[in-house]
């Protein structure tokens, strides 16, 4: 489908909390769930179409998400062949900004991400996670997530062995 | 919150896939539960990739487990070759290397051939001139990925290949200009690799090519599956045309057309045989 139009009609979505919103169609075709969707209606049927339901999707996360597509609705998007390819050369300002969120939010803006097939917002949100992850000792990272460490004494002996590389950093 | 934990299997590898060789070793040492997932990506969905070589292939040398996944980026080979010794690594991504020696390459291939069991070659070129061309035996070849971009490096799998049954090949020769005259493939060279192979699933991407004859022909009787992508950018006729000699050479069972699930600008088309 074309989406190079002069008018950008409005579109509804809904979360699975109930909540609407309203945003635009060129925002919304920026995930592939919903464009798929579109696709099978036809063209003609957006104005028509009532709003879309998003039964995965909460209301906060939507709102993020809408944030998201509304401010990239005029870039183009690398399609999931690219993004499997893509190293971090540069991540735009507004982008790093956007993603400062608590983990709550940045792991519901992931599985929405995922759910609603939206490539870049979900490469450069699960790229957070791993920026976190990323220059912190094992211990460390135990506590950023609040994991147990589960090691039983026989493993520890060599886990510590297999460690010391990375404890001398 | 566990990210692993709460990901599971098809969102954590994307996580990890952000982090270089050093840190996927180190995150498999949080937990038993990272260890279990992280070796099982490993083995499947992730990819070690080379950052700072030098780092990288000391805490690879030191680790315990078997890495089979590798994912190599421009300019690394022959740095790695005693992590390669080490793991015998069975798949192997090779990416945008142009400026590699066709000899390099070749050594290259060579030392992975007998462990290989998938190979993804991508922008792999080569601007030298070259005489003789090379053959290599892949023993345990299953899965061959590539960018078809000069004859050189096409040849290479003119060997033998007895486990080979899926092949990908994307045609990105037009992004090889200096090397325009070499590369042409034709199709009778890969009318003879499929002769060669028994190829059960092959995949043409992007390959704007009129077939002089049905590439099926006189190919495995094993063969099921071919996919081709009708391109959105006018290339459609000569992939129709190419898709009406496939039809008419073989009984078909099915024929199916679907798109990327991610991005949704290439259209699939799928011949079940």
């Amino acid at each position: 489908m074309d989406i190079d139009r002069p008018s950008d009609p409005q579109v509804s979505v809904v979360s699975s909390d109930g909540t609407m919103f309203h945003t635009t169609l060129k925002s919304i075709l920026l995930s592939g769930t919903i464009k798929d969707m579109i696709e099978h209606i036809g063209e003609g049927g957006v104005e028509n179409m009532g709003a879309i339901p998003l039964q995965n999707v909460d209301s906060k996360t939507l709102e993020i998400v809408i944030k998201w597509i509304e401010h990239h609705k005029d870039n183009i998007q690398p399609t999931s062949e690219e993004i499997k390819d893509k190293t971090a050369d540069f991540i735009d300002p507004w982008d790093e900004n956007f993603l400062e969120m608590d983990l709550d939010k940045l792991y519901n803006l992931i599985t929405a991400a995922n759910y609603l097939n939206i490539p870049q917002l979900l490469w450069l949100s699960t790229r957070k996670i791993a920026m976190l992850i990323k220059n912190r000792t094992p211990q460390e990272i135990r506590s950023l997530f609040n994991i147990e460490d589960d090691w039983t004494p026989q493993e520890i002996e060599a886990v510590q062995k297999e460690n010391q590389w990375c404890e001398e950093k | 919150m566990d990210p692993l934990e709460i990901f599971g299997e098809d969102i954590s590898p994307l996580i990890l896939q952000h982090l270089s060789v050093r840190d996927i070793i180190k995150c498999s040492l949080v937990s038993n539960f990272w260890y279990e997932i992280i070796g099982q990506n490993c083995a499947s969905k992730i990819w070690l990739r080379f950052y700072q070589p030098l780092e990288d292939v000391e805490c690879l040398m030191k680790s315990k487990r078997k890495y089979t996944n590798f994912k190599i980026q421009r300019g690394f080979p022959e740095k790695l070759l005693p992590v390669f010794n080490k793991f015998k690594w069975k798949h192997v991504m090779l990416r945008d290397d142009i400026e590699m020696s066709y000899e390099k390459l070749v050594e290259f291939l060579q030392d992975l051939s007998p462990t290989i069991e998938s190979l993804d070659l991508w922008d792999i070129g080569t601007k030298n001139n070259f005489e003789n061309l090379i053959k290599i035996d892949f023993p345990k070849l299953k899965k061959l990925e590539m960018n078809l971009t000069t004859r050189a490096v096409f040849s290479l799998f003119l060997g033998h290949n007895p486990k080979l049954i899926e092949v990908t090949f994307r045609d990105e020769s037009m992004n090889f200009r200096n090397v325009e005259q070499e590369l042409m493939l034709p199709s009778n060279l890969l009318h003879e690799f499929l002769i060669q192979n028994h190829i059960e699933i092959l995949k043409l991407l992007h390959c704007d090519w009129t077939f002089e004859n049905d590439l099926t022909q006189g190919i495995s009787s094993n063969f099921k599956r071919l996919t081709l992508t009708v391109t959105t950018n006018g290339r459609t006729t000569n992939m129709l045309a190419n898709v009406c000699k496939f039809i008419k050479a073989r009984p078909i069972k099915n024929v199916s057309a679907s798109q990327e699930i991610h991005g949704g600008r290439t259209k699939y088309l799928t011949i079940y045989y």
